[in-house]
C-alpha cells in the first residue's frame, strides 16, 4: 500500500493534471513540460539556444525565442526552385554574418530541383561570400547525409545546406542531433514533389511565388482587356509566400515577403494588392 | 618433381631460351642456348612463350613489394633478361633500415624466405657497391645458404675467385674474354684498364671499376624516397579491420611526431600495405593545408581502410608523406579542458574531398569573362591555398567594384534551354514561353542586357571569320557563344522570377530562338 501511493504522487492521474491546466500557471508549467521535452528546456536560454531574428516583428513574433533556432535543422520546401535557394542563401549568409564562424558548406545537387547549379555572383546579393562557401556534389543521398553530418561536427561551419529528395526521419534526428550538438544551423532544401513525411527539423517551410493579384481574377487571359504586354521597366522587389506549416514549440504561420535584390533587405509586405509595375519602379528608384 | 622447362624468346630469327628452372639446369641446358640445341640434350624439354612486357611488370612490382623493407627500392632493368641467364633482379637500399630486422643478414633470410612463399626462387648479396652486389647475389652460393654479405673492404676478395660474367657483361663479351683466358674477375683485376679497354671497349672497365667502388653507378628508385616514412611490421599476419586501424592510428602518431620536429606538415600521404601474397595494397590521401595532426591524418584513411582486399592478411604497413610544407610549431594550450582539437574548415574540406573525390568538393572561383557560363569554374578546395585570400569577389555598397552590375540568377541552368517564346519584335521581351511543357505567361521585365561573344576568343557573332581561329580557343569545353545575347529578367504571372535571353541580333525574316538560362530567387 505504501508503495502504491508513491507511485500516486509521482506520476499525477489524467484528472489531477488537467486540474492543474485550468490555472494560466498550470498552463505555462505544462507548456514548459512539452517543450522540457522537445529538448528546448523551460526557455531557451536555459538550453543554450540562440536564435537568428529576421529582425522583422511580424515574423519573430511567431517563432519562440525570437527567431530562427541556430543548431537545429530546418526544411524547406521549394514549390519554387529559385525562391527557395534564395531562402535558404539568405538565412546561410545571415548566419555566417551573425557569428564569427566563416564557412557555408552546400551540398549541391542540381537535379533534386531541376533549376540548375548555385550561380556564384548571385550569392554575393544574399550576402554570402562564394570563397567561404564549400559546395559539395554527390550523387548518391547517403553521401550528402554524411557530408552534411561532417559539416554539422565542424564548429567552424556556420550552416549546412543539402539539398536532398527524401530523407527518412532517422536521419534527419541524426542531422538535428549533431546540429544540436555543435550549434551549426542545418537547412534542408527539398523539392516539392517530396510529400512532407514526418522529421525532426525545427522549422518546415515552404517556399513559393506570389500570384499576381490580378490573374486570380481573369479567368481567360486572351479575352482580358486590360492585359498589357509585359514593360522593360524593372521588376522591382521580389516577393515570397513564405509558409511555415510546422514549428516545433510555436504554431504555423505563413507571411509574404518582399526581398529587394538592390539593397537585401527582406521586409513583410503589407498591401500588395494590385501592385503596378509603375509602384515597383518608383520603389527601385526610391 | 618439376620437369625441365624452359622460357623460349624469339631472337634474330631464332629461338633462345629466355630462362629455364632447376630441372632443367641439372641436364646441361643454360638460358642463352637456342632451342634446337637444348633439345638436342633433352628432347622430352617444356617451353612456354617468354612474356618480355609482363615479366618487367612482374619484376617492378617485385620491387614494390620490397618497399616493406626499405623505401628505396628499384628493378634492375638494365642486370634483368635472357642476357644474364634470365633472371631478374632487384636493387635495395638498406641503409639504416638493416637495423629494423635484425642486421643485414637476418633481412637477407628474411626476404629469402618470403619470396620462396611467394614461389620465387631467390638469391641475396648485401655489398657496399651494387656491382658487387650483383656478382655476389648470382654467383656465389655457399653450400645451401642463398644469402651472402660481403663485408667492407673484402669486394676484391669475394669477387675475385667469381665468373667474370659476374661483372654484368653482355654474352659476346664473356666469350671474348673466356676466348682469352679471362675466366675469373680476379684474372682482369691485374691487367691495365687501358688494355681491356682497347680490346673490349669501356664496357669492361666500367662494371670492374663499378663493383669495387671506384667509378660511381647511379641508379634511380621507383618512388622518389621521402624521408617523412613510419612503418610497422607484424609477427603474423593480421587482418581484423580493428588491428589494422589500430596500426594506422599507431603509423599516423609516429608520423606527426616526426613532422613534428622538423615542423612541417603532411600534403599528401600515402599508405602502404603490405600483404604475404605480395600484391602491394595502397590508399592515398591529400590535405589541403600541410597538416600534422595524427587523428586527423588516421580519419582520412580510416574511410578507405574497407578498400583493402587482404584476403591473407597484411604483414606490414608503412605510411610516407610524399609531399610535405613547412608549418610551424603551434602553441600547446595550457589548459588540459580544450585540448580536444576543434577540426577546421582545411580539414573538414581533407575528409570530404577524400572520401567523396576531389572534383566533388568545390569553391567557386570568379573568372574574368562576361559570359555567364565561363564567368565562374569550381575548383577543387583541395588545391586553394589556405587561408582564404584576399578575395576578388567584394561586396561592396558602391555599384562600381561589383564585379556584376546587374543582377545576377542564383540558379543556373548547366545549358541554356530553348524555349517557344512569343516576343514583339524587334527586341522586346517575350509576352509569353512555354519551358518544360509549361507555359510563362510574362508579366514584368527588365532589360535587355546585351552580352556579347568573346571576340578574342570565339568567333564575332557579327562578322564572318576564318575558320583556323576556331583551334586557338582556349577553354573547348564550354560550347562557344556564337552570338549576341540580349538577356531579360522576366517575371511571370505566379510571381516565378527567369533569366531568358534572345541568341542573336533581329533579323527580319528568320524566327528568333529565346532561351531560359536560370531562375531568380
Amino acid at each position: 500500500m505504501p508503495g502504491l501511493s508513491r507511485s500516486a504522487r509521482n506520476h499525477p492521474s489524467p484528472s489531477q493534471k488537467w486540474e492543474s491546466c485550468r490555472s494560466p500557471a498550470g498552463l505555462k508549467k505544462l507548456k514548459a513540460h512539452i517543450r522540457r521535452l522537445e529538448g528546448f528546456g523551460d526557455t531557451l536560454a536555459e538550453a543554450n539556444k540562440q536564435v537568428l531574428p529576421f529582425g522583422i516583428d511580424e515574423i519573430d513574433d511567431h517563432l519562440p525565442g525570437g527567431g530562427l533556432i541556430k543548431g537545429a535543422l530546418h526544411e524547406v520546401f521549394a514549390a519554387d526552385a529559385g525562391i527557395a535557394t534564395a531562402f535558404c542563401a539568405l538565412l546561410a549568409g545571415r548566419l555566417v554574418k551573425d557569428s564569427e564562424k566563416a564557412s557555408i558548406l552546400w551540398c549541391e545537387r542540381p537535379w533534386t530541383l531541376d533549376a540548375g547549379a548555385l550561380y556564384g555572383p548571385a550569392l554575393l546579393q544574399f550576402g554570402i561570400d562564394p570563397m567561404r562557401l564549400i559546395l559539395v556534389r554527390t550523387r548518391r543521398d547517403s553521401d550528402a547525409l554524411w557530408a552534411m553530418e561532417e559539416g554539422l561536427r565542424c564548429s567552424q561551419i556556420a550552416a549546412v545546406v543539402g539539398e536532398l529528395g527524401d530523407i527518412s526521419l532517422t536521419a534527419s534526428r541524426r542531422l538535428q542531433l549533431a546540429a544540436e550538438e555543435t550549434g551549426v544551423t542545418a537547412m534542408l532544401l527539398r523539392s516539392k514533389e517530396n510529400t512532407p513525411a514526418p522529421s525532426a527539423a525545427a522549422t518546415r517551410w515552404r517556399l513559393d511565388a506570389v500570384t499576381h493579384e490580378k490573374e486570380c481574377r481573369q479567368t481567360n487571359d486572351n479575352k482580358d482587356l486590360s492585359w498589357m504586354p509585359p514593360t522593360s521597366s524593372g521588376l522591382g522587389a521580389a516577393r515570397w509566400r513564405a509558409e511555415m506549416f510546422r514549428c516545433r514549440g510555436g504554431g504555423a504561420f505563413n507571411w509574404t515577403m518582399e526581398w529587394n535584390d538592390e539593397t537585401g533587405d527582406l521586409s513583410v509586405a503589407t498591401n500588395i494588392r494590385n501592385r503596378s509595375p509603375l509602384q515597383a519602379t518608383a520603389r527601385l528608384v526610391g | 618433381m618439376d620437369s625441365p622447362l624452359g622460357i623460349v624468346d624469339e631472337t634474330r630469327q631464332q629461338l633462345v631460351l629466355h630462362a629455364v628452372n632447376h630441372a632443367a639446369q641439372k641436364t646441361g641446358i643454360r638460358a642463352g642456348m637456342t632451342l634446337a640445341d637444348a633439345r638436342a640434350i633433352l628432347p622430352s624439354l617444356k617451353t612456354s612463350e617468354a612474356d618480355i612486357q609482363a615479366e618487367t611488370k612482374a619484376l617492378s612490382r617485385l620491387a614494390d613489394w620490397c618497399g616493406r623493407y626499405t623505401p628505396w627500392t628499384a628493378p634492375d632493368e638494365e642486370g634483368s633478361g635472357a642476357a644474364f641467364a634470365g633472371g631478374g633482379s632487384v636493387w635495395l637500399d638498406i641503409t639504416g633500415c638493416a637495423h629494423l630486422f635484425g642486421g643485414e643478414e637476418a633481412l637477407m633470410r628474411d626476404v629469402i624466405d618470403r619470396l620462396n612463399c611467394l614461389g620465387f626462387t631467390s638469391y641475396a648479396a648485401t655489398a657496399d657497391t651494387s656491382g658487387a652486389a650483383w656478382a655476389a647475389a648470382r654467383y656465389t652460393h655457399y653450400k645451401r645458404r642463398r644469402w651472402t654479405s660481403v663485408r667492407k673492404g673484402q669486394a676484391q676478395n669475394v669477387l675475385a675467385p667469381l665468373p667474370v660474367a659476374g661483372l654484368r657483361l653482355k654474352s659476346n663479351t664473356v666469350s671474348g674474354l673466356q676466348a682469352v683466358g679471362l675466366r675469373r674477375i680476379g684474372d682482369l683485376i691485374p691487367i691495365p684498364r687501358a688494355a681491356l679497354a682497347d680490346r673490349f671497349g669501356s664496357e669492361v672497365a666500367d662494371r670492374l671499376d663499378q663493383a669495387f667502388g671506384d667509378r660511381p653507378e647511379p641508379i634511380s628508385p621507383i618512388a622518389p624516397a621521402s624521408p617523412w616514412h613510419a612503418r610497422v611490421n607484424f609477427a603474423e599476419p593480421i587482418g581484423r579491420s580493428e588491428d589494422i586501424s589500430n596500426a594506422v592510428h599507431k603509423l599516423c602518431n609516429e608520423l606527426a611526431d616526426m613532422l613534428e620536429n622538423e615542423g612541417i606538415g603532411a600534403r599528401r600521404l600515402t599508405l602502404t600495405f603490405y600483404p604475404p601474397d605480395g600484391v602491394v595494397e595502397r590508399l592515398q590521401a591529400g590535405t589541403s593545408q600541410a597538416n600534422r595532426n595524427a587523428d586527423h591524418l588516421a580519419r582520412l584513411f580510416s574511410e578507405k581502410l574497407d578498400r583493402i582486399t587482404a584476403t591473407f592478411g597484411i604483414d606490414a604497413i608503412t605510411l610516407t608523406a610524399t609531399a610535405s610544407e613547412k608549418l610551424p610549431p603551434s602553441q600547446a594550450t595550457l589548459d588540459r579542458r580544450s585540448e580536444k582539437r576543434e577540426t577546421s574548415v582545411a580539414e573538414l574540406a581533407d575528409r570530404l574531398s577524400n572520401r567523396l573525390g576531389n572534383k566533388n568538393v568545390v569553391q567557386l572561383a570568379l573568372h574574368e569573362s562576361h559570359i555567364p557560363e565561363r564567368a565562374i569554374s569550381s575548383n577543387p578546395v583541395t588545391t586553394c591555398s589556405h587561408p582564404i585570400p584576399a578575395t576578388p569577389w567584394r561586396i561592396s555598397s558602391s555599384p562600381e567594384n561589383q564585379p556584376f552590375r546587374r543582377p545576377r540568377p542564383l540558379r543556373l541552368l548547366p545549358h541554356p534551354e530553348e524555349v517557344e517564346a512569343v516576343a514583339p519584335v524587334p527586341d522586346d521581351p517575350p509576352v509569353m514561353f512555354r519551358w518544360r511543357k509549361q507555359v510563362f505567361r510574362i508579366e514584368h521585365a527588365d532589360g535587355p542586357e546585351r552580352i556579347a561573344p568573346e571576340w578574342w576568343n570565339d568567333r564575332l557573332g557579327l562578322l564572318e571569320t576564318e575558320p583556323e581561329n576556331e583551334e586557338s580557343r582556349t577553354t573547348p569545353i564550354i560550347p562557344v557563344q556564337e552570338n549576341i545575347r540580349d538577356y531579360y529578367r522576366v517575371e511571370d504571372r505566379r510571381g516565378r522570377r527567369f533569366w531568358v535571353y534572345r541568341d542573336g541580333v533581329y533579323n527580319p525574316g528568320t524566327k528568333p530562338s529565346w532561351y531560359v538560362h536560370g531562375v531568380f530567387g
